[in-house]
């Protein structure tokens, strides 16, 4: 399940810096990882190093979306939370539409999150609901957690 | 309108002041920094600082006046947009200069004069 955290909960070491936290460890990259990566980058994981991006040019993984490499950490680090705050909308919606564990530490969500599932199940955790519908987790952030708390 | 390079070519269509990026990830913001990087180095009056600079301590407000910036992309900066001297440095700077700040959080420490969006085929990079 992904655990998803307004607030820092002060149990898992966290992992700020994400460009050195992707510099700093390999990764055997899995379906999830491709997923990633096509929703965030319109791109796609080559192997030696390397991603395709949009426009089809093959450019070595420091030239990622600092996005992707948080969702790619997401996705590869299930003990440790990871801060978003570097993630645009983007790439938080990605990480909560196929990231199927980990911790994840963000602000709370401003523009409107996007749906990348295409009806597909997620597993996130939030607050005490566990929800495996995108729509429920966006209805839940955008509205149904306020009247919770305040209706 | 600020532009250079070639393939791809750069436009930046900004007056100087300050420009926050929309929040999105992967639109080419790093990619940018690097070409205003390498421009840089060609003598242009242009400043790319990232958080390496920062937590190397390098000071923004002497290196763009050392050049005369005209151009100034704050890369990262939800890591370090906490320091008021630097947001202070930034006010200055965008005075003369165009500066694009990489910010994500909804919470801006500076007042920007606008948002702007990039616009990328394989021959042009262009903000506005």
């Amino acid at each position: 399940m992904l655990y998803v955290y307004f607030e820092n909960p002060l149990t898992f070491p966290v992992i700020e810096n994400v460009e050195y936290e992707f510099s700093m460890n390999g990764y055997a990259f899995d379906e999830t990882d491709q997923k990633l990566v096509k929703a965030i980058e319109q791109g796609e994981l080559v192997g030696n190093g390397m991603f395709r991006d949009r426009f089809g040019y093959c450019l070595h993984l420091d030239d990622m979306s600092t996005g992707s490499k948080a969702a790619i950490i997401t996705n590869h680090t299930p003990d440790r939370l990871v801060d978003l705050r570097e993630c645009g909308i983007n790439a938080k919606s990605a990480i909560l539409s196929f990231c199927r564990w980990g911790n994840i530490l963000m602000e709370y969500p401003e523009a409107g999150l996007l749906d990348y599932t295409g009806g597909s199940d997620i597993d996130v955790f939030l607050e005490n609901h566990r929800f495996t519908s995108m729509d429920d987790l966006m209805y839940y952030i955008s509205d149904g957690r306020l009247l919770e708390h305040f209706g | 309108m600020i532009t250079f390079g070639h393939n791809p070519k750069v436009e930046i269509d900004c007056e100087p002041g300050i420009y926050m990026f929309i929040e999105y990830s992967a639109i080419g913001k790093t990619y940018l920094c690097k070409l205003i990087s390498r421009a840089s180095e060609g003598n242009l009056p242009y400043v790319a600082y990232t958080y390496t600079d920062y937590i190397h301590e390098l000071d923004l407000a002497k290196v763009c006046k050392k050049c005369d910036a005209q151009l100034v992309f704050i890369d990262r900066y939800d890591m370090y947009c906490d320091d008021t001297v630097l947001q202070k440095q930034i006010l200055d700077i965008s005075q003369n200069a165009v500066v694009l700040i990489d910010l994500k959080t909804g919470n801006l420490p500076i007042k920007p004069n606008g948002f702007v969006v990039i616009n990328r085929t394989p021959d042009l990079l262009e903000v506005s």
